[in-house]
């Protein structure tokens, strides 16, 4: 037995799927690989394969992690050369690394994101100007309430204030900058970037979602202010 | 201007499905346009999720991109969210594989499987910018080819095509590119490679025949073009196993309606359903041989990554050691997690083993089609299956550990009385009963009723659809006759859309101008229950001053020139007159004889 944690990207070709289809894309890649996957128990075995934090359908992403399991030994080198090969355009493994058996899963571990997001609309655009003093109003907030929809269909009221970890702009090719965030995500709670971008106190024109390019340039086990890489978390030997 | 690839930029994120629209997923073929001498693009005028299911498909992809010479790239019908904003941003239907406009193209093809899948083939080629009616296309436009069961009787589609092609794509499509390539070659016109393929078998070119009515009926049809054959008959391939196979299929980023491999164990079918379309225009049976199918199954396991694989036919069980075959495909698959499904069962103990065999302790649900509930019916039918054999299926499957069943029947065949319609709810009463006493389970039933819808070139092709109004009829007597039952789930299909298939599958070119009025009024997607409209198809009849009952619920005369004599699916006539007789016959047999008939 052993466990793999791989690091991937996904491109403009393939920004569009949804977690369930990349995750059934992987799955099949690794079937074409031959590598011996392992599968859970009973009549409907699933492999033990996992993508980490959903990537919002639509976004590009330069760091995503997953972890699977095989039924042998398999090396971070020989998983990379096996697998790269059999992926379209648009995923690509960037690293991979051997983690303990017994070590959390990817989902107790990642809890923030880091994203940004670039104006590709058809307009100018909103300019340094107008972002830098919406993205401050919005961290001047001391809390931002929003009705969410439990799993058992309650409503509850969600501060999401403290799931904005920071907001800034960082030049870009034109004139509208680009706007960077690390959010908190996972089971303790989150907030999408979307919902960010709805908070900002922007002219409405400038939000709808399909104007903005979304990136997310990755997942962190984030700690006290540390931003700590989940290949360091359990990970031995890296490879990429 | 922005270049197509990125004007979907903008469109994509703002549609419900956008992985429909990408292209680029594993196994497609995406080749430089320059580097071939004929391009050409297969449209499918349904869902990516429906086309993407479609072996055909596969099969012509397949055949045309492992030439060198030629390309062949997808389309599917878009959603109509999708539509709306490509006409809004005034983006072209495109390919998914380059991105380029349809009308690039020197060859579309059409897939067309489904009568009311029509008005998407006029969307699509609107959307494509494409003109609608052969008639009006000049020599930049594209050469507009339609293939797949519904040739057969294509002539309310006839006015918008340049050719048909009848019967088997994998031979007929390569000589149709090999011709094009060479007419291209001398500067042939429009009308002259239209000419010369009329002389090909299997290539039916519309604009050569013209139909002749007299008092509002179909009445024949005459040639325009003297060297145009007065009979086109079909295509077939001799040898399945002579011919190229799709191992290396594409596999959708979004699951197709069927998300798995697929192998065609055997074309045709030797059972003889009367009202079976698809059992005559796939005539003869030819099958693959078992090496043959192991070693595509080899090939597409690998190359796909695929947990299932469909052993697929019209009736896979009738196949020679169906059993053995599937043993030694799981011997060579062994230890890789690869399940088998065995579509299309017959109603008997040996299919019920083989579908214990395949799965192997998953305990979905098993199908059935007795199609019809009395013993009188199904020998009208054809359907050579007893009471006693559902019971005895049934209690086999029981035994082996399914709960579950669906059952398919129709309603509205010939001969079909009221007390027919209600033996369905009796049947169903009498299995769960005996199941229960003699197994102790309680099933789980679900029967799904379709009406009956006469198709060209069968048996049946003579007779009319029963009236909307006595299907609404039946399918009441079919709802209240199943108030008692509980523990079964019924459903049935919309009448309104088999009377429109019925329309189209029987048809004649008056239909064309009906179809196109229907489109620009709004019409699209009629298969599907959402966007079907029949408002706005009666609105279309009124305005072109038609009546849909001339076309399904007419009793065509042995004697009637039919609009799609011209049209050789290989079964004569006379043959069809026959079987249609003994299905008369048997309709006033005495009973009793059911234990004799079944197999």
């Amino acid at each position: 037995m052993s466990r793999i944690r791989f690091r991937y990207a996904v491109g403009e070709e393939l920004k569009f799927l949804s977690h369930l289809d990349l995750t059934r894309l992987f799955h099949r890649a690794l079937r074409r690989s031959a590598l011996p996957m392992d599968y859970t128990k009973g009549f409907n075995p699933h492999p033990r394969l996992s993508l980490a934090a959903p990537l919002p359908v639509g976004a590009t992403a330069a760091a995503e992690y997953g972890d699977i399991f095989f039924t042998r030994e398999i090396g971070p080198d020989q998983f990379l050369r096996s697998v790269r090969h059999q992926l379209p355009e648009g995923l690509t493994l960037t690293g991979a690394a051997c983690v303990a058996m017994e070590a959390p899963s990817l989902a107790a571990l990642i809890n923030a994101a880091s994203y940004e997001m670039i104006w590709s609309g058809a307009g100018p655009g909103p300019g340094e100007e107008t972002l830098r003093p919406a993205l401050q109003k919005m961290l001047d907030l001391k809390e931002v309430i929003v009705a969410r929809r439990t799993k058992s269909g309650k409503t509850v009221e969600v501060d999401i204030r403290p799931f904005i970890f920071k907001a800034t702009l960082e030049p870009s090719e034109t004139a509208v900058p680009k706007v960077t965030l690390l959010l908190q995500l996972g089971g303790k709670g989150g907030v999408s970037p979307y919902a960010v971008l709805d908070l900002l106190d922007l002219n409405e024109a400038l939000k709808p979602a399909h104007l903005w390019r979304l990136h997310r340039r990755g997942l962190y086990i984030y700690n006290e202010g540390k931003l700590i890489c989940p290949f360091q978390e359990g990970g031995e030997s890296i490879s990429g | 201007m922005l270049s197509l690839e990125k004007k979907l930029q903008f469109l994509l994120p703002r549609v419900q499905k956008p992985a429909r629209y990408l292209g680029n997923e594993w196994n497609a073929i995406k080749k430089d346009h320059r580097s071939v001498q004929v391009r050409m693009a297969l449209l499918f005028p349904d869902l990516y999720e429906v086309g993407m299911s479609n072996l055909g498909l596969k099969i012509l992809y397949e055949v045309v991109n492992r030439r060198q010479d030629a390309l062949l790239e997808r389309a599917f019908a878009p959603a109509v969210d999708m539509e709306e904003l490509m006409r809004r941003e005034k983006v072209p239907l495109f390919s998914l594989e380059s991105k380029v406009p349809l009308r690039s193209f020197d060859l579309i093809g059409f897939s067309l499987q489904y009568e009311l899948s029509y008005t998407n083939v006029l969307n699509m080629l609107d959307l494509a910018g494409v003109p609608l009616y052969s008639s009006q296309r000049g020599e930049e436009d594209p050469l507009v080819v339609g293939g797949g069961p519904c040739v057969f009787n294509p002539e309310p589609l006839a006015p918008f095509f340049d050719l048909f092609l009848l019967g088997d794509g994998e031979e007929a499509l390569p000589e149709l590119l090999d011709r094009w390539i060479a007419m291209r070659r001398q500067n042939f016109s429009r009308r002259e490679m239209l000419a010369e393929l009329a002389n090909v078998p299997g290539f039916y070119i519309p604009s050569f025949y013209k139909p002749v009515y007299s008092e509002g009926r179909f009445s024949g049809i005459k040639r325009l073009y003297e060297k145009a054959p007065p009979v086109v008959a079909k295509r077939f391939v001799a040898d399945l196993n002579s011919v190229p196979y799709p191992v290396a299929p594409i596999v959708s980023h979004i699951p197709a309606v069927h998300d798995r491999a697929v192998i065609e164990l055997f074309r045709g079918c030797a059972r003889g359903c009367r009202f079976c379309q698809a059992g005559v225009i796939y005539r003869p049976v030819r099958r693959r041989s078992p090496e043959n199918i192991k070693n595509i199954a080899r090939q597409t396991l690998q190359a796909t990554g695929y947990e299932e694989m469909s052993l697929s036919s019209l009736s896979s069980s009738d196949y020679p050691r169906v059993d053995n075959l599937v043993k030694e495909l799981e011997e060579e698959s062994a230890g890789r997690r690869v399940k088998y499904s065995l579509p299309s069962l017959r109603l008997d103990s040996f299919s019920v083993k083989l579908a214990d065999q395949v799965h192997q302790g998953r305990r979905g649900s098993l199908t059935f089609a007795p199609e019809a509930a009395t013993a009188r019916l199904r020998r009208v039918i054809g359907k050579n299956i007893s009471e006693a054999d559902l019971f005895c299926a049934t209690g086999d499957a029981v035994r082996a550990g399914w709960q579950a069943f669906k059952l398919y029947f129709m309603i509205g065949l010939p001969t079909e009385t009221d007390d027919d319609v209600k033996a369905i709810a009796s049947l169903c009463r009498k299995l769960v009963d005996r199941l229960r006493q003699e197994h102790r389970i309680r099933p789980r039933l679900s029967v799904s009723v379709s009406t009956f819808v006469p198709k060209a070139h069968t048996p049946f092709q003579w007779e009319p659809q029963i009236p909307l109004p006595l299907i609404l009829k039946r399918q009441k007597l079919l709802q209240e006759s199943f108030k008692s039952l509980r523990t079964v789930s019924l459903s049935w299909h919309d009448a309104a859309s088999s009377f429109l298939e019925a329309v189209f599958a029987r048809g004649d070119r008056t239909l064309a101008p009906l179809l196109e009025r229907a489109w620009r009024s709004g019409c699209r997607f009629d298969g599907w229950s959402d966007h079907f409209s029949f408002d706005r198809w009666c609105d279309a009849f009124r305005d072109l001053n038609l009546r849909a009952e001339l076309y399904a619920n007419r009793r065509f005369n042995y004697g009637d020139p039919l609009p799609w004599d011209h049209l050789d699916s290989g079964t004569a006539k006379s043959t069809l007159i026959k079987e249609h007789m003994r299905a008369m016959e048997a309709a006033i047999e005495p009973e009793g004889a059911e234990g004799a008939k079944s197999l």
